[in-house]
């Protein structure tokens, strides 16, 4: 078995099995609830976690790069960075049902670059920079913020309606408080947004800096520009108030879900055009 | 020994009642030391609470009913005829009882958490005064774990099931940590007193009171650390406040929309109105506000009938887990039922080897006959092991027959006095177990 194989195939297999089984013990104990194996659960989390950052580590060494190599490689990095943000966050908000949403995302992540295949290739040369590893981390880790933030705007919403309806069920029981999701979120939406900052700033620096990048990289930057914009919107409107904290939730969900596709798209469009 | 239970709770008498069988920790440790230099008493646990007392005993020989009753009403200031009303149950059923009270399934509110402590407390005391056994330390570490586990593997104790505690755990749902929570108490009556309390538990520190008798505003706001403000309040009081609560004794609302409206145009926060008044203090509108939600006295009563509803729901939970612990204790009990006789047994049988050996030891050599005794001591262990293991296992199953068996089987062939000693022993066995 060579380390090739262990590192791009083994791994993330091995990985999509341990959080699909973390995933269903999740799901049992929201309707079979049990103190015990819940701090089971949230223990195997913390060892999940440690097991990821051993494997993304493995990677960097083994590649000499950080794994961004290719899309499945971005895919796997922003797991990483959704799973460690989720395990930071349980330690100071016990939260039952929001830990269905990452798991599920990293779940997603995982299937998805296996299916792309992890191993890099022939690897683009706007890749290979340093300046695009940090620009493309940046960025990455951004998203994973942004899409918690998204996360807890989701669960703020749902928790809200149930308050509001009087609905005492599972989702009143089992949700952080309304309060507390909203720190989260707004934690969550202006670290991103810090992270998303420094990110264009290094993208624009790329650009000067590496003039072989310059054509792709500003077709790549106009919609990232486009989303800055917006996500600094989000974040003015919630640090200072601007809005309801319901309105704030939503547009901190609706801002997920566009960074989510506006992240697709540009990435297949780099890699639709066969960047040199 | 045996074990046998004899109590009265919220089920079976009036408050009245359960007064007078209380007792306070000094009474317990004098009717311990009483009821442990009994002759036929050997340990005895004594739990008493608000909605409890019941004497738990380790007897040599089970009471008569009259007998057990008559101990009871000696212990407590109870007549006989209140007595007659409490419940009596033995080996089996009495830990059976023991363990649902600790799981709180046999507490008025079900799933309640104070109960354990009473237990672990009740256990403690007679186990400092020395009037504890083998088997009742066994019941009661048995108690504590299984009151531990359901409420760690179920449900049970969560959700609050009064209202001014279905206050508390709303305002907790809306705003997690409520140590930054300012409050404006509208009212200053019973009601509200009694939920300030309540609240300032939760770590509320910051109060407005606001009254229309200036005087209880200030007494209630003089408790609490607050200030006193207008009646009804004003839209700088109302849009100051993270919780609105209020019970006032007013014929109209005191809370408008329209002022819940202006102070909280600007501000886009959060606010909890607390409606415990009938009729009704604040009005209704105000819980279509987007930023506002608006509780009232029946909202309530629904959170805490959801709450009563799931804590049942775990209760079928709690009784699986209950049933299994009372299966554990069952089998150690029924082993330990038999240890008296295994350990004449032993007698016996090492008797049997000695004589034997002592008989036969000239035949051999001196230097032999250490070997020739480890030799009798390694095969009666063998056959002893065979014959504990085999009346350990008639014993849990409860097969007399079988239990008889294996002793006639295992010592069918001996001649020794002892021998029937055993058998006679054996056979009082059979008839206490026979007797119910």
């Amino acid at each position: 078995m060579s380390v090739n194989s262990i590192m791009f195939s083994i791994a993330p297999l091995m990985h999509l099995i341990l959080f699909s089984c973390l995933l269903g013990l999740w799901v049992v104990l929201i309707y079979r609830p049990n103190r015990s194996l819940e701090e089971i659960g949230t223990r195997a989390g913390t060892y999940l976690a440690l097991i990821y950052l051993a494997w993304i580590i493995g990677l960097v060494f083994w590649q000499k790069r950080i794994p961004v190599l290719n899309f499945s490689q971005m895919l796997i990095l922003l797991g990483a960075l959704i799973w460690w943000g989720q395990n930071f966050v349980q330690r100071r908000v016990r939260q039952r049902m929001l830990v269905i949403f990452p798991l599920a995302a990293v779940i997603v992540l995982l299937t998805s670059s296996l299916i792309i295949g992890v191993h890099p290739g022939e690897v683009q040369s706007v890749l290979k920079s340093n300046s695009a590893a940090f620009h493309i981390s940046l960025s990455l880790a951004g998203i994973a913020f942004l899409l918690g933030s998204g996360v807890f705007g989701t669960g703020q919403l749902l928790l809200h309606r149930q308050i509001k309806s009087r609905n005492f069920g599972r989702l009143f029981q089992f949700l952080p408080p309304l309060g507390d999701l909203n720190r989260l979120r707004q934690i969550a939406l202006l670290s991103g947004w810090w992270l998303f900052t420094i990110s264009m700033i290094s993208a624009f620096l790329w650009m000067y800096i590496e003039a072989s990048a310059e054509g792709p990289v500003v077709s790549h930057l106009h919609p990232m520009l486009t989303l800055w914009v917006v996500i600094s919107l989000s974040a003015a409107a919630s640090r200072f108030n601007w809005l309801s904290q319901r309105r704030l939730a939503f547009s901190s969900a609706v801002l997920a879900l566009l960074v989510f596709v506006l992240l697709l798209v540009s990435v297949i469009e780099i890699y639709s055009r066969g960047v040199a | 020994m045996r074990l046998e239970l004899i109590g009265i709770n919220h089920q079976t008498s009036t408050v009245d009642i359960r007064d007078r069988a209380a007792m306070g920790q000094d009474d317990i440790q004098i009717n311990l030391n009483n009821l442990v230099e009994m002759e036929n008493i050997d340990g005895a646990v004594i739990l008493s609470t608000c909605n409890r007392t019941e004497l738990y005993v380790s007897p040599l020989q089970h009471h008569s009913e009259n007998a057990f009753r008559s101990l009871f009403q000696s212990l407590t200031r109870l007549t006989r005829p209140e007595v007659d009303s409490a419940y009596i149950y033995r080996d089996e059923k009495a830990v059976g009882h023991l363990l649902r009270v600790s799981s709180g399934l046999n507490s008025q509110m079900i799933g309640e958490i104070q109960i354990l402590k009473q237990v672990k407390d009740a256990y403690h005391l007679a186990l400092n005064n020395h009037s504890t056994n083998s088997i009742l330390n066994r019941m009661f570490l048995k108690a504590i774990e299984c009151g531990k586990n359901v409420r760690h593997r179920t449900r049970i104790s969560e959700g609050s099931v009064s209202v001014a505690s279905a206050a508390i755990e709303l305002s907790n749902r809306v705003f997690g940590s409520l140590d930054n929570c300012n409050v404006l108490l509208v009212g200053a009556g019973e009601t509200v007193r009694l939920a300030a309390k309540f609240f300032g538990n939760a770590g509320v520190e910051s109060w407005r009171v606001s009254n229309r008798t200036k005087t209880n505003a200030a007494s209630l706001s003089d408790n609490l650390g607050g200030n006193v403000v207008e009646f009804p309040p004003t839209e700088i009081d109302v849009g100051w406040a993270d919780i609105i609560l209020s019970a006032t004794s007013c014929s109209s609302p005191v809370v408008q929309e329209k002022t819940v409206f202006n102070s909280s145009e600007s501000s886009n926060k959060m606010q909890l109105f607390l409606d415990l008044a009938i009729p009704r203090d604040m009005e209704p509108g105000i819980k279509d506000l987007p930023n506002n939600f608006l509780y009232t006295v029946d909202d309530f009563k629904d959170l805490v009938a959801a709450n009563i509803e799931s804590r049942q729901g775990e209760a079928i939970r709690a009784e699986k887990i209950v049933d299994k612990l009372i299966i554990d204790f069952s089998k150690w009990y029924q082993e330990n039922r038999i240890s008296p006789t295994i350990q004449q047994l032993q007698s016996v049988l090492e008797t049997i080897r000695i004589e034997e050996v002592n008989k036969n030891v000239g035949r051999f050599q001196v230097e032999d006959r250490d070997q020739v005794d480890k030799f009798s001591k390694s095969l009666m262990r063998k056959v002893t092991s065979l014959i504990i293991g085999n009346l350990k296992r008639a014993s849990r199953e409860k097969d007399d027959v079988k239990l008889a068996k294996a002793l006639t089987i295992a010592l069918s062939s001996a001649d020794n006095t002892n021998v029937n000693e055993v058998l006679e022993q054996l056979d009082n066995e059979f008839s206490h177990r026979s007797t119910p």
